[in-house]
């Protein structure tokens, strides 16, 4: 159906009006229409919170990103507190090791060549400081708790790895005085 | 002509509808959802899991330093490993039990040990568990040496991570022993 001539070119005129209208206005910072700068400021709000979030996540989990996957076994529960938290895997020819305070070092998979790195000498160099920082802390914080709880240390141990690879570190944990240690285990993978 | 009403009706409420000014609430609730769906989808994946630990240590020796004039106090050892101390070694083939003496001044000593055989590869670990049982029960009759609830558990260099801290948590779970000492260099 064809509408009446002076019908047609008021609807028509009308629709130029509009978005010649929209056309003239910046509708950003129109106060006429918020929709856009919402919807702008919304997706904002929104990164924002997932950024948060994701921060949140990695305090929570210590785990996040790193490759070991260690036994899945129902050990003792993780009630003891940990002072130092490290994964341990193999990628490539090198063994890879990760910290929760997201520094990496790697070493040859031969534990004899292992010793004699340059990555190795500074994980040994990072645990010497860490005992120290955290002995230097419970001075200053006057606590009693004792040192062996405070730097106890957790090694997430990747189940491909064989004993001898976790020899070397062995030996770098006695050489920096932490007495106590223990492996890592899923519960939630059996 | 009364299609033409009704047509004209319609462009009526189209222009109604048009002319009334663009809600937020739609695009709000769209990227809610959208939020929530990603926070979930998050927790999921990086969700921390249930972990538990093999905790051991390692032997210090004693190095006891007098206090007297501040709180009267001297750090004794709890426990010592001496010649008569329990052992387990792990092999590519067997489990052995023994004491201390029996893996260094006896080593020759095929009577001094205990051999429990894999099956299909695998460690027998509760057999080693019975017969650790009964050899310690022999042991305090027969000798008097009580157990200080303490062993020394030494697998050899090429068993996997997994096997060795499966049957360290094996004998800590056990009950008798305080303490599992993982040796490094033994074998």
């Amino acid at each position: 159906m064809i509408l009446p001539g002076k019908k047609r070119v008021r609807l028509y005129q009308e629709a130029v009006d509009r978005t010649s209208w929209r056309l003239t206005h910046d509708l950003l910072s129109d106060t006429g229409s918020g929709l856009v700068p919402g919807l702008v400021m919304a997706f904002a709000v929104v990164m924002i919170g997932l950024g948060c979030a994701v921060k949140a996540f990695e305090a929570a989990n210590p785990r996040l990103s790193y490759p070991a996957s260690p036994l899945a076994l129902e050990a003792e529960s993780d009630d003891a507190g940990r002072g130092i938290w490290f994964s341990m895997s193999a990628l490539g020819e090198n063994i890879h090791v990760t910290t929760d305070e997201k520094k990496t070092f790697e070493w040859p998979l031969d534990p004899e060549e292992a010793l004699e790195s340059k990555g190795y000498r500074e994980f040994r160099e990072f645990l010497d400081a860490r005992r120290k920082r955290i002995v230097e802390d419970m001075v200053l914080s006057m606590d009693r708790d004792s040192i062996e709880a405070k730097a106890r240390t957790i090694v997430a141990l990747d189940e491909t790895l064989t004993y001898a690879h976790f020899k070397p570190v062995m030996l770098a944990l006695a050489n920096a005085g932490i007495r106590s240690y223990g492996f890592e285990t899923r519960s939630d993978g059996e | 002509m009364q299609l033409q009403s009704s047509l004209q009706a319609k462009i009526s409420r189209t222009k109604k509808k048009l002319s009334k000014p663009a809600s937020l609430v739609p695009g709000i609730i769209a990227l809610t959802g959208m939020a929530t769906c990603l926070a979930g989808y998050m927790a999921l994946v990086m969700a921390p899991g249930t972990y538990s630990v093999v905790s051991t240590e390692f032997p210090v020796v004693p190095a006891a330093i007098d206090d007297p004039s501040l709180h009267r106090f001297t750090e004794r050892p709890g426990h010592f490993i001496k010649a008569t101390t329990p052992a387990v070694v792990l092999t590519m083939d067997a489990l052995f039990l023994g004491d201390m003496d029996s893996f260094s001044e006896r080593y020759l000593d095929s009577r001094s040990k205990i051999r429990i055989g894999h099956r299909d590869r695998s460690p027998q670990v509760g057999k080693l568990m019975v017969t650790m049982k009964r050899w310690m029960e022999t042991r305090k009759q027969t000798r008097g040496w009580r157990n200080e609830g303490i062993l020394v558990f030494a697998p050899a260099s090429n068993m996997p991570a997994a096997i060795v801290i499966e049957v360290m948590n094996a004998l800590k779970n056990e009950g008798s022993f305080e303490k599992v000492i993982l040796a490094g260099g033994l074998i």
